[in-house]
């Protein structure tokens, strides 16, 4: 899933400006398995912005919805309608999300309310990790499922590096050298012997370096 | 009536309640009800009367035994020693056995609104939640009404049917009401049932009750208690909030280790927003310990009356 976090509030309510009408917008997708984005943090957040204008004698009107998800034009046509009345839409959505809600909301200034951190899962309670940067070509099969451009903080498709001491990166935080996790799996996994093939320069073009991506199904149009 | 064995092994032992009643000031499901059924001392004499062939069982009587928020006070405070909790769980386990239709205080999932996101089942502190077939399903065995799920799903997908007035609908409507009625109203404090709640009611502390400076409510356990309503309190015009706890090594919930970084982070986005986050305090306070529960009230209501209301041009 994509993982966000809640932008601190007074550089949201530096963007905010001196908006009087702001619509809040959440979504029921990834932001709301990762508790950033689903109708719980907009009633947080609406009380929030609400006690923040409060205290400076300063009235604001607050609405609030929470979309399938924001990432679908078809899920934003009711709220667009609704924004109308609103001089701001605040999105707490991902970055996706509140690009497609500024693509659809003509004139109407968009904001986010979130920090888009990264692709990833679940490690534990209260715990999300990254596991994949996007980057179009994945290596997994080769690398005991888990994966170097990710995992190792320099993405080395054939590492460790010389900072990799005990299992553990030398970036510290306890981040566990991304290239140990690989060797290990693939001990577990008796395919220790992939370790010996040396992966060619990545062709980054699939990733970011080409430039904005798109996916074309055309069994689908 | 051979499904009642396991409750019969009791029947000697419900006869050692003297109906003295002393369960019933400790028991949040009474104080809000004030029904006799809902008493602990109401509930043993229904399933006496199971036994006892005069009561039939049915899903009002299952739903009964079910809603309770497992403080335990009640057996606590017995004068005949009967072991309540232990009954009450051979009851309930003779109602789902025999089918019967049962929520009581337990947790309950909304499906259609539920994201799946499994937060509660990882989070919850008595592994009653599992994801089964494609929904969040609640062992009622196992979940002690702590309401820990309550604040964490994002979809407010979670409700605890009858909150006996511990629900956050609940707790703000109390708040609502209490600034709504009284001139000089300034504060609320949010206690645990556990640890401040036992000291609040001895007579000492009485007269606290009917102050209508702070308005004490009983949020079950500190964990369920979301910024959310720690908000709203103050837009109804508190001044401030104290959040009494249980020491963090005493909570059988997690709570008091949940509320304190949820308000940890409240804190920081009050200051942020130019509120002194004195105006919202949490506090631990042992099982019993009347004394601290009474000087750190004092205090706050102290320090709170110096800041004065929250109120545009005066102190924030």
């Amino acid at each position: 899933m994509i993982l966000a976090e809640l932008k601190p509030i007074e550089e949201i309510l530096s963007y905010l400006g001196g908006a009087e009408r702001v619509l809040l917008v959440g979504c029921h997708g990834c932001v709301t398995v990762c508790g950033a984005g689903g109708q719980k943090e907009v009633d947080l957040l609406a009380d929030t912005l609400e006690l923040a204008l409060k205290a400076r004698s300063q009235t604001i009107k607050i609405g609030k919805r929470t979309l399938e998800r924001q990432c679908d034009a078809e899920f934003l046509t009711e709220m667009l309608q609704e924004a109308k009345q609103f001089d701001v839409i605040l999105s707490l959505a991902c970055g996706a999300g509140v690009q497609l809600v500024a693509e659809k909301a003509g004139s109407l200034r968009v904001l986010p309310a979130l920090n888009t951190t990264s692709i990833g899962v679940a490690e534990q309670k209260g715990q999300w990790g990254e596991r994949c940067q996007a980057c179009g070509d994945c290596k997994l099969p080769l690398t005991g499922g888990i994966c170097p451009v990710t995992r190792c903080s320099k993405s080395l498709l054939n590492g460790p590096c010389g900072g990799s001491s005990q299992g553990l990166c030398e970036i510290g935080n306890g981040t566990p050298c991304g290239w140990q996790l690989i060797i290990d799996r693939l001990e577990a996994t008796g395919c220790l012997d992939q370790y010996e093939t040396i992966l060619e320069p990545a062709d980054w073009s699939s990733a970011r370096d080409g430039g904005p991506r798109k996916l074309i199904r055309e069994d689908l149009k | 009536m051979t499904r009642l064995a396991k409750l019969e092994q009791w029947k000697g032992t419900l006869n050692k309640c003297i109906r003295c009643g002393y369960c019933y000031e400790h028991c949040q499901i009474y104080k809000s009800s004030r029904w006799e059924i809902d008493s602990p001392r109401g509930k043993l004499i229904l399933l006496y009367g199971l036994l006892s062939g005069e009561v039939e069982p049915s899903d009002y009587v299952a739903n009964k035994l079910f809603e309770c928020f497992h403080c335990n006070r009640c057996q606590k405070a017995c004068s005949s020693g009967v072991p309540i909790q232990e009954v009450y769980a051979d009851a309930r386990e003779f109602f789902l056995e025999a089918g019967f239709d049962v929520v009581g205080t337990t947790s309950q999932t909304n499906h259609d609104l539920c994201a799946r996101c499994l937060n509660c089942v990882r989070m919850c502190p008595h592994e009653a939640r599992s994801f089964i077939d494609g929904k969040i399903v609640t062992d009622r065995l196992k979940c002690q009404s702590c309401g820990s799920c309550l604040d964490i799903c994002s979809e407010k997908a979670i409700t605890i049917g009858r909150g006996f007035g511990t629900n956050p609908d609940e707790l703000q409507q109390a708040v609502k009401s209490f600034f709504s009625q009284n001139r000089n109203a300034k504060a609320v404090v949010f206690s645990c049932s556990w640890s401040t709640y036992p000291g609040f009611q001895t007579a000492s502390f009485g007269e606290q009750e009917d102050d209508p400076e702070a308005l004490t409510l009983i949020t079950v356990c500190s964990g369920r208690l979301g910024a959310h309503t720690v908000l709203e309190t103050l837009l109804q015009g508190a001044w401030g909030v104290l959040i009494c706890c249980c020491p963090e090594k005493d909570c059988e919930h997690g709570g008091s280790r949940r509320a304190k970084a949820r308000i940890g982070t409240l804190l920081k986005t009050l200051e942020q927003i130019g509120i002194d986050p004195r105006r919202v305090q949490i506090s631990e306070v042992a099982q019993g310990n009347t004394k601290l529960f009474s000087d750190t009230r004092q205090r706050f209501m102290e320090e709170i009356r110096r800041l004065g209301p929250l109120q545009a041009g005066g102190s924030l």
